[in-house]
């Protein structure tokens, strides 16, 4: 259930939470402490017996029986203890937190806090409205329910989130696999607790009515299926991350129990809701519209699912009726690797435009849309014969070729170099050569230092940029001197609120002078830079090395760019 | 599939790494997710953006190449084929259902063919010359057919912010 208002919601940090609900605890036993002894102390003055004295430690534990029977009665102090033990949930489950995934990422924060309240909000309607839970114990049970289912919820969708984050890295090591077992065992902890739970609907809440029986088996059940489907997607990503060849899907089995599952667990939910309004007869409340809408939303999901169940039989059936796989002298004579996934074919199916692909890649592309790839080649039914053979690579090529076509050429792309089926750019370079400016800068920057002997306090790079303009030391030097160039450096001294809007960089022949400005220098060092020609060929087996790798080549790229551009606009402003 | 997807990216780094596009870097952001890479693309020679080093980020879906990623230049540009976002239009990003404009055969849009370096390509050709009809951003498109030069003026700004490179006065 979504609601609209919920990602504005703040959670409190948890040691706010904490000491809230420890100052809150400690002031209503206080108060009742308090209470209970006013309401005690008449009756012990009554009784007054000076011969039976009572052993201290008896009267201190009866006054704290006193105290906590009448906590349990006073509905604020019974909430605050209510509290009290949601918080101790909330505790424990971030120390697994901590333990198991440690800090949450930002994205992860976000939802954790949106599916925390969606729950809160929901079970809160669900409580007062369906339940009708008015009584004290009534509460306490609910609220103890909906607090482990829950806690159970959230950990599961936690997992849920960083599983799929963890699909998506390359990471494989012993740490990663230590981290996937630390989840799993998380995960098979809260699939036996959402058993535990159907056991205490079996015990406590079949007293209570068969439909409040029925709601918890519900619950229960759904929360184990979505488990069960983590399991099951995280199955299915290992074998697609480990299968070397897309020849075979993960088999029949595993596709219908996920289907069955992710219909399944919808379904369920529609009961539970259909059931919930029937019971308490609340069609034209807010709840039950509230209600509805989710409702709406579910079977909309699940009509989706069907249609995309009812494409992948057609797909399967299609091409298993229409495309032949390819024989092995086929695939001897095609030595490219699949164009999907570019990976080596052992087996592969041969469409009518003579393209080889995986059969399972195939597959996942035609329920997208049912073409070739590679040529756009219609694969519907009845268009099959239509193109001839030899258009394969003349449609692909307009894909990129239509840039090459036109005037400026600039570019040049071989695709063949590559693969035979990349088109190639037919291109011309031009180079406007320029005269290399190095004789120009080392001359600016001896008469730079000549200006700097004179007057040290003024930047190196606002001299060069005077001197670009006069072009001789004498003159600049009489700019100085009448005050047409001031230093940033005096400023200071009159304004001090000016230096602030001083670039940093003043002049643009700096970057020539000083290659390894600040903002892109890193801790590598300049030996990596030097080895760049051999970087450029260099595909690392290690993570961190090709990060730095990756860092190193972006920053020589600018810099050679920044270099490239400085030389350009000297160049052109001396002629 | 994400497992797919993660090799398949796994093998474009690696073919852009050994075998790099002139003018063109291209890699996963962090090591730790190979779903968002950032690409840095050098103006083309000749034209107005030329110098420049435009950087770029790319999103991939987790089924990709099955769909196309999402492109969007983290760096101030001004083309009638960028929206004021960053988000870049061309064609080849388009997945074959959708079709916003309304003008693209199907034959220009995504397939499992296509490679983040084929995409990069096609966006240093498209800095080179705009498709004005496809508006992604009308000013620039405007601008680029009335008042070219106004237009070079601006790419010479946008070439130098990225460089790093104050304005001359
Ligand atoms: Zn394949
Ligand atoms: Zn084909």
């Amino acid at each position: 259930m979504e609601f609209m208002m919920v990602d504005r919601l703040p959670v409190p940090r948890l040691s706010t939470y904490i000491s809230a609900t420890v100052v809150s605890i400690s002031a209503a036993s206080y108060y009742s402490y308090k209470y209970s002894m006013d309401a005690s102390t008449p009756e012990q003055s009554a009784i007054q017996d000076p011969s039976q004295t009572e052993d201290p430690i008896d009267v201190y534990y009866e006054q704290m029986l006193n105290v906590l029977a009448f906590m349990l009665q006073d509905p604020l102090c019974f909430l605050v203890l209510c509290n009290g033990a949601i918080c101790s949930i909330v505790m424990v489950g971030a120390v697994i937190q901590s333990l198991v995934l440690g800090n949450l990422r930002p994205v992860e924060h976000i939802q954790f806090r949106e599916r925390l309240w969606n729950w809160v909000i929901y079970k809160f309607i669900f409580m007062f409205i369906i339940l009708k839970a008015y009584t004290l114990d009534k509460v306490a049970l609910w609220l103890f329910w909906y607090s482990t289912l829950g806690f159970l919820h959230l950990m599961t969708s936690l997992c849920k989130d960083r599983f799929e984050y963890m699909w998506m890295s390359m990471g494989t090591g012993t740490r990663v696999n230590w981290k996937y077992i630390h989840m799993s065992v998380l995960l098979s902890i809260g699939f036996i607790f959402s058993l535990f739970l159907l056991n205490f609907a079996y015990l406590v809440g079949l007293t209570l009515s068969k439909h409040i029986f029925a709601f918890m088996v519900i619950e229960c059940l759904m929360l184990a299926g979505s488990i069960a489907h983590i399991f099951l997607r995280h199955y299915i990503q290992l074998f697609h991350r480990n299968s070397i060849n897309h020849t075979t899907s993960p088999g029949k089995f595993i596709y219908y129990s996920e289907l069955g599952l992710d219909l399944g667990i919808r379904v369920m939910e529609i009961l539970h809701y259909s059931h919930a309004i029937i019971w308490t007869n609340s069609y034209l409340t807010m709840a039950g519209f509230v209600i509805f809408m989710h409702m709406r939303q579910l079977i909309s999901d699940i009509q989706k699912r069907l249609q995309k169940h009812k494409n992948f039989l057609w797909v399967h059936s299609h091409l298993e009726k229409n495309y032949p796989m390819a024989s092995i002298e086929e695939l001897d004579v095609n030595s490219d690797n699949c164009a999907i996934c570019w990976e080596k074919m052992d087996s592969a199916r041969k469409l009518p435009c003579g393209h080889l692909f995986h059969n399972g890649c195939l597959q996942s592309w035609m329920e997208q849309e049912p073409s070739c790839p590679t040529c756009r080649l219609s694969l519907t039914l009845g268009h099959d014969q239509n193109i001839p053979m030899n258009n394969t690579n003349n449609v692909g090529q307009d894909t990129l070729g239509t840039h090459a076509l036109t005037p400026h050429h600039f570019f040049h792309f071989d695709g063949s170099r590559y693969l035979s089926w990349l088109p190639s750019f037919s291109v011309e370079v031009t180079h406007s050569l320029r005269p290399p400016s190095q004789i120009l800068t080392s001359q600016l920057e001896t008469m730079a230092r000549q200006v700097l002997q004179l007057f040290p306090y003024y930047p190196m790079s606002m001299i060069i940029e005077d001197l670009l303009t006069t072009r001789s030391v004498d003159l600049t030097i009489d700019n100085i001197l009448e005050g047409r160039l001031v230093s940033p450096l005096q400023n200071i001294e009159d304004e001090p609120a000016i230096i602030e809007s001083v670039p940093t960089v003043s002049s643009v022949e700096q970057f020539i002078n000083a290659p390894s400005y600040t903002k892109f220098n890193t801790n590598l060092g300049e030996p990596v830079i030097d080895d760049l020609v051999s970087l450029g060929s260099q595909f690392s087996k290690s993570p961190d090395e090709r990060e730095n790798i990756l860092r190193v080549r972006k920053q020589t790229m600018i810099m050679k760019a920044r270099q490239k551009y400085m030389s350009k606009v000297s160049s052109s402003k001396t002629e | 599939m994400a497992g797919s997807a993660l090799r398949r990216l796994m093998a474009e780094y690696k073919q852009l790494t050994l075998n790099p596009p002139e003018g063109i870097i291209a890699g996963p952001i962090t090591e730790e997710n190979y779903f968002e890479w950032e690409a840095l693309i050098t103006g083309p020679e000749g034209t107005c953006f030329e110098g420049g080093v435009f950087p770029a980020k790319l999103v991939f879906p987790s089924d990709y190449p099955l769909s196309p990623p999402k492109m969007t230049f983290t760096c101030e540009m001004f083309h009638p084929n960028i929206y004021a976002d960053g988000r870049v239009c061309i064609s080849i990003l388009h997945a074959p259902g959708d079709d916003p404009m309304g003008y693209e055969s199907s034959s220009e849009r995504w397939s499992p063919v296509q490679s983040v370096e084929k995409i990069l390509l096609s966006v240093i050709s498209m800095l080179a010359e705009p498709n004005d009809e496809s508006g992604a951003n009308v000013d620039a498109a405007k601008m680029w057919r009335e008042n070219r030069e106004e237009f070079n003026k601006i790419a010479e700004k946008l070439v130098r912010k990225t460089l790093g490179i104050p304005i001359n006065p």
